[in-house]
């Protein structure tokens, strides 16, 4: 009882250390992956964006910390493997009745809800903004009067457009993805369209193959268990949602623990990533194997990862019988 | 220093050597295989480009290198049996792993600082001769077509400088050399042949003889024709500059009428007198120098059996080539691919945009010119430009011709600097800048309109990168010491997955330390607004990173004590 409960209190620990360096990374991941540069994205909007990711932000947290706590516990006062399910549960618990009464969001899908996007998140004033074949830039002079110069890198062509505030003329629409200019005079007109993935700029998150591939991997996988989501109704979500978060344990546990070696704990911390790293790409290999299980088809994933986290159980406690209590 | 010690070097040495070798080749094949063969010929090339990329890639690895032979070394490698000594603690590696850490730290500074950047501009130094090589050869065949043969050996020329052997670019060569008529100049001494011959006195009496023989005759105008041109073959000659100065007071204290064929002769003697006194050496204004270009010219078109008067015309050209130049000059090299869609902001609130600039030889050509004052709404368009002194120089026609007082302005752009580096402005030019050149040249790139981040926060970014080795180094070291075991090593397999993942770990933690770096750069936006504005990021971002860094310090070191020395954890 003692172990459990102090494996609770480290895990509630690591939590409450890792939830804000981790809301950070995910919040970061997820703007990159909708194009909108952090370069200029202002605090208020980043904590907006952090909000709508609250839920899983905890999650990730709580798996995260989960993994650690197991990855750092002293093999010698284990006494079961089994016994290491409990107390993630207890937390994981407690965190999923706290959700289910708050009645917050949990799809990543409403993340930009209430997110306000200007000009300036992706435009630099007075320096050439490169975007789809096009340089813009925007300087905001006396006296409330704007230029806008567009320079075309096809045709060679500048074109100024005198305005006014520069906001009146250059909009972000972040539901669309999208950056709209628009200016119509009796001198000139333009009217042109900016994707957001005209503007990003190269930074270790956006131009690194391996964050690439691995958020890449983590996208495909969330549309997949969404998808799975939405096609089904009432009970049968919740059904779903819970088996598939407890085999998430029950499949990660007993892998950390295999990899933390009782005399290489930092092996531990080490087996610890690379397990979270082929976790989704073991998941996205799972949802593509045949349904079975008839009316419950949909849990088939589930139960395939359960299934080799309790093998994996047995085989780790079938193991420790055979060593010496110190090895 | 004892055995352990030096052990424990050895390993990390070669541990780094091993890494960054691997690293290159590795890189040096996926550049390869990146690279497309039809853009990047000859072979040559692609080696030279192929390498810098690599080692530029290598270079830019090595902290996290650093920071993975650090983590490797104090978990694994001080297990192995060098180490397996009663004598072995800690304190036998802190010392001289602490001391290649710092090591390391140096070659990671001048690596980001210098090495990197000078490595990257190589490459792209070598990108835009390939792409001109491949323009020469194209090129040569077509004018081989068109039949055009001392162009293809002038455009053949070129190539080979560029790069030196090709098969068929040198039987093309052979070719074009026996089917051109006239000799052609050896490859390499491709110097400008002299615009006109100089005249020779070997054929007939000489200027001088003629000239005494019209004075004697009491033709004085005629004789000043040919005493001038005697005077300039032999300007030391007493005798000849005596004649000329006796013929000349006679010529022009004349009194009565002379014939036409004399007052011909006299408006061109004092026309040349006049172009002459101007391209004279005292005289230095370039208005003057016009003048003189417009006064020969038109002599030249009148009198072209006068080869005297075609040498100073190409006299003239070439001192006006020094602050002006020819249209035809940009014409011989526009089929150079060059590069395309420059825009930049110039020193008088102009925004100009030119379809394509060259580099040849060291001078910069600009084709298709278009300026616009965003103040004044006022547009101007060239054709030609030519960095001459410190500005461009634009054109729509060929010839020189100075412009008038209120146009000068309009057709000379002033940029904030060099056109070289205009020329990388489109091609990832913030890596390419030294700190030398982030400290002289970036203002004057960003008042040219680059989106190029202050020299400071650049530098806080450095700063990160330091700091992220010299802390994870320290923290995983101590924390991999802290968590072995000397008694037992774990199962093959085991070691051989911790092998394969530390580096990809290393490099998710190096890459969460450096976001953290660019969150406190984004956070002194806010420090200044709310606490001071005159707060510089790199002593913000200094502190905080040299506080984290001393943490780090008290952590490696506190595994000294005793009880860290090869238990067993926890």
């Amino acid at each position: 009882m003692k172990y459990i409960i102090r494996t609770i209190l480290r895990i509630v620990l690591l939590m409450l250390l890792f939830v804000i360096p981790i809301g950070f990374f995910m919040t970061a991941l997820v703007l990159t992956g909708r194009d909108i540069p952090l370069s200029n994205i202002g605090i208020r909007n980043f904590l907006t964006v952090s909000k709508n990711l609250l839920i899983p932000i905890v999650l990730a947290s709580y798996l995260f910390s989960t993994g650690l706590a197991v990855a750092l516990t002293d093999k010698i006062k284990v006494r079961s493997v089994f016994l290491l399910h409990i107390p993630p549960l207890f937390v994981g618990a407690a965190i999923g009745a706290f959700f289910f009464f708050s009645g917050l969001p949990i799809t990543a899908k409403s993340a930009t809800r209430g997110l306000v996007l200007g000009y300036s998140t992706f435009l630099k004033p007075g320096v050439f903004n490169e975007a789809d074949g096009s340089m813009i830039l925007p300087e905001s002079e006396e006296k409330g009067r704007s230029l806008i110069l567009i320079y075309n890198k096809t045709t060679n062509a500048l074109l100024p457009l005198d305005t006014g505030p520069l906001a009146e003329h250059i909009r972000a629409d972040a539901t669309r993805g999208f950056l709209s200019i628009s200016y119509k005079q009796k001198t000139a007109r333009y009217s042109g369209r900016f994707p957001f993935g005209a503007f990003v700029r190269e930074t270790p998150l956006t131009s690194g193959r391996f964050v690439r591939f691995y958020t890449a991997q983590v996208r495909s996988l969330l549309l997949m268990i969404r998808g799975r989501y939405t096609s089904l109704a009432g009970t049968e979500r919740a059904v779903y949602g819970f088996f598939l978060s407890l085999s998430v344990f029950l499949l990660l546990i007993p892998l950390v623990y295999a990899m933390n070696d009782r005399g290489w704990s930092f092996f531990g911390i080490i087996g610890l990533f690379t397990v979270l790293f082929v976790l989704p790409l073991f998941y996205r290999a799972l949802f593509r194997i045949r349904d079975v299980f008839g009316t419950y088809s949909f849990l088939t994933p589930a139960i395939a990862a359960a299934g080799c986290g309790i093998i994996i159980d047995i085989l780790i406690a079938i193991r420790e019988r055979k060593k010496s209590p110190f090895s | 220093m004892d055995n352990i010690k030096k052990s424990a070097l050895t390993f990390i040495i070669v541990s780094f050597l091993v890494a960054a070798v691997v690293l290159l080749g590795f890189l040096a094949v996926f550049h390869s295989n990146r690279l497309d063969d039809r853009i990047i010929q000859p072979g040559s090339f692609k080696t030279a480009l192929v390498f810098s990329r690599a080692l530029a890639g290598t270079l830019s690895l090595f902290p996290q290198a650093v920071i993975f032979v650090f983590g490797l070394s104090f978990t694994l490698l001080f297990t192995l049996s060098p180490f397996r000594k009663d004598t072995f603690r800690f304190n036998s590696i802190a010392v001289p792993s602490f001391s290649m850490l710092i090591v390391f730290l140096v070659i990671i500074t001048l690596s980001e600082l210098f090495f990197v950047p000078l490595l990257l501009s190589r490459a792209e130094r070598i990108t835009a001769d390939a792409k001109k090589a491949r323009s020469a050869l194209a090129r040569a065949y077509v004018l081989f077509e068109k039949q055009d043969y001392s162009g293809t050996l002038r455009i053949l020329d070129l190539y080979f400088d560029l790069d030196g052997g090709d098969r068929a670019a040198e039987e093309l060569y052979k070719k074009a050399l026996d089917q051109s008529t006239g000799s052609h100049p050896k490859p390499g001494a491709a110097a400008a042949a002299p615009l006109v011959e100089v005249g020779s006195e070997t054929s007939g009496p000489s200027f001088y003889e003629r000239g005494r023989t019209e004075y004697e005759k009491g033709n004085y105008y005629s004789a000043l024709f040919y005493l001038e041109r005697a005077r300039a073959l032999h300007r030391d000659n007493k005798e000849i500059a005596e004649l000329y100065e006796r013929s000349r007071k006679k010529a022009f204290g004349a009194l009565g009428e002379i014939t036409g064929k004399e007052e011909e002769k006299k408006i061109l003697i004092e026309r040349k007198e006049r172009a002459l006194a101007l391209l004279d050496e005292e005289s230095k204004q370039s208005d003057a120098l016009y003048e003189a270009y417009r006064i020969f010219s038109d002599l030249a078109r009148k009198y072209p059996q006068l080869d005297d008067i075609s040498l100073y015309l190409a006299t003239v050209e070439k001192k006006l080539l020094e602050v002006d130049f020819l249209a035809s000059e940009l014409l011989s090299q526009d089929w150079q691919p060059g590069v395309p869609h420059l825009v930049f902001f110039d020193t008088e609130g102009y925004v100009n945009t030119v379809k394509k600039a060259v580099w040849h030889t060291g001078k910069i050509y600009f084709y298709d010119i278009s300026r616009y004052h965003t103040r004044t709404g006022e547009t101007v368009h060239a054709k030609y430009g030519k960095w001459i002194g410190e500005r461009i120089l634009l054109k729509n026609k060929e010839g020189f011709a100075t412009p008038a007082p209120e146009e000068e302005g309009r057709y000379t752009i002033r940029p904030f600097v060099n056109p070289l580096y205009l020329l990388s402005l489109n091609g990832g030019i913030e890596r390419r800048l030294t700190v030398y050149e982030r400290f002289t040249v970036s203002e004057g790139l960003v008042k040219s309109g680059l989106d190029l981040e202050g020299r400071f926060v650049w530098l806080s970014r450095k700063v990160g990168i330091l700091f992220a080795v010299y802390t994870l180094s320290l923290f995983i070291a101590g924390m991999g010491w802290k968590r072995r075991s000397i008694y037992e090593l774990p199962s093959p397999l085991k070691l051989l997955l911790f092998a394969a993942s530390l580096p990809f770990v290393v490099y998710l933690f190096f890459l969460l330390y450096t976001g953290m770096n660019d969150v406190l750069l984004y956070a002194h936006r806010y420090l200044t607004r709310l606490v001071s504005a005159n707060i510089n990021p790199l002593v913000f971002v200094g502190i905080v990173n040299a506080a984290i860094g001393i943490v780090s310090t008290a952590y490696f070191l506190s595994q000294n004590a005793p009880e860290s020395d090869g238990d067993s954890p926890e």
